[in-house]
């Protein structure tokens, strides 16, 4: 009966270790304020897991370079609003987001601040390993706004970014 | 050829007839593919081709039926139930005391077990994608390529912006006043 006892104790403590790992709780994470009150519905909204970034890694399997490359990434997370002609709230999220990240040891790579283009990359890296990238961009082309908010969580190589785009070679219309 | 050999040949031609006029699904061939690349056994193409079969015929086992259990088999099935049954009964009778005590056993290993599985399922994550969508679908595989193409085709807008950027910057402020400054010399030296 002691033993008993003893076992279910163990099993008991070790249990919330073995759960999933949320990804809310993932390094590379970061969270992103709605701003469907503002815009309306997203023109895209991407969400997507580690179990179907998985499947879709074993569809890649032609290339392994691009199939380990994605096999890699836990999550793939993407919100872009078609702008009216009030770009505020995008740009106080942009400030916010780049405000409380930098808070949190993320590295500014690339800032833009042009007129019309406005671009914040950021990176988390641990070691030389880069394993979240936070991508932001407020733009306006031919008099059509839109807000970009990208976050690409797991271990991602930049330099290999065209290279995923070519061998998925699908027409978005972008 | 006695009866149990006709049914089994009987079944295994309905089997082999069902695999020669149907094929196995998109779906099949896509769950084969990832079955195989996890726990590869041994020859690639053969594998593929088993789990493939393996999983067309589990699909479509009510079309085909099951194999009649021949009666020798079944006959030696029957014995091993009753010879488990007059074990039992020799036990209660004769050894009580054994008893008393291996119930006391089976009774902590039953709640153990019990306990472990409570555990697991105070503890699962509902949520979790894999339970709620363990298999998904060849369409939703391939939504969530289109998806990601396009999340990656953003991620290269980016860089191009970025990069563009670092070359004005770089001829802004790097480029035209150094061969402004090379020139100068040059149109002096022209002049004279």
């Amino acid at each position: 009966m002691k033993n008993f006892l003893l076992t279910l104790f163990i099993l008991l403590s070790l249990s919330p270790a073995i759960q999933a790992k949320e990804i809310s709780e993932e390094r590379g994470y970061v969270s992103f304020d709605n701003l469907e009150a503002d815009y309306g519905e997203p023109k895209v909204m991407i969400n997507l897991n580690q179990s179907m970034l998985g499947f879709v890694s074993k569809l890649s399997a032609s290339d392994p370079e691009v199939s380990e490359l994605i096999s890699k990434l836990k999550a793939v997370r993407v919100q872009i609003y078609s702008m009216n002609n009030d770009d505020k709230p995008a740009l106080d999220l942009m400030t916010k987001v780049a405000k409380d990240i930098k808070n949190k040891n993320w590295m500014p790579i690339v800032t833009i601040n042009e007129k019309k283009e406005k671009v914040r990359i950021f990176t988390k890296l641990t070691g030389e390993i880069m394993d979240g990238l936070v991508v932001m961009i407020i733009n306006e082309e031919n008099d059509k706004k839109e807000a970009v908010f990208i976050n690409i969580i797991g271990e991602i190589d930049p330099e290999k970014i065209n290279k995923v785009t070519d061998a998925l070679q699908i027409d978005t219309g972008l | 050829m006695n009866n149990d050999d006709h049914s089994q040949e009987k079944w295994q031609t309905k089997l082999d007839d069902f695999l020669a006029q149907s094929s196995p699904s998109l779906d099949n061939k896509v769950v084969a593919r990832t079955y195989e690349q996890d726990e590869p056994i041994g020859n690639q193409l053969d594998d593929l081709q088993t789990i493939e079969q393996a999983l067309h015929i589990e699909e479509h086992l009510d079309e085909i039926g099951l194999q009649a259990v021949p009666e020798a088999l079944q006959n030696k099935l029957s014995q091993i139930t009753k010879s488990d049954h007059s074990s039992a009964n020799d036990t209660i009778e004769h050894k009580d005391n054994v008893i008393k005590v291996n119930f006391n056993r089976k009774l902590s290993i039953v709640a153990l077990a019990a306990c472990v599985t409570m555990v697991g399922i105070l503890n699962f994550n509902w949520s979790t994608p894999s339970f709620n969508n363990q298999q998904p679908s060849l369409a939703e595989i391939n939504q969530a390529q289109q998806d990601l193409a396009i999340a990656f085709n953003y991620l290269s807008l980016a860089k191009t912006k970025s990069t563009s950027q670092l070359t004005q910057t770089i001829n802004l402020k790097v480029h035209q006043p150094m061969m402004k400054s090379l020139l100068k010399p040059l149109t002096i030296f022209k002049e004279s």
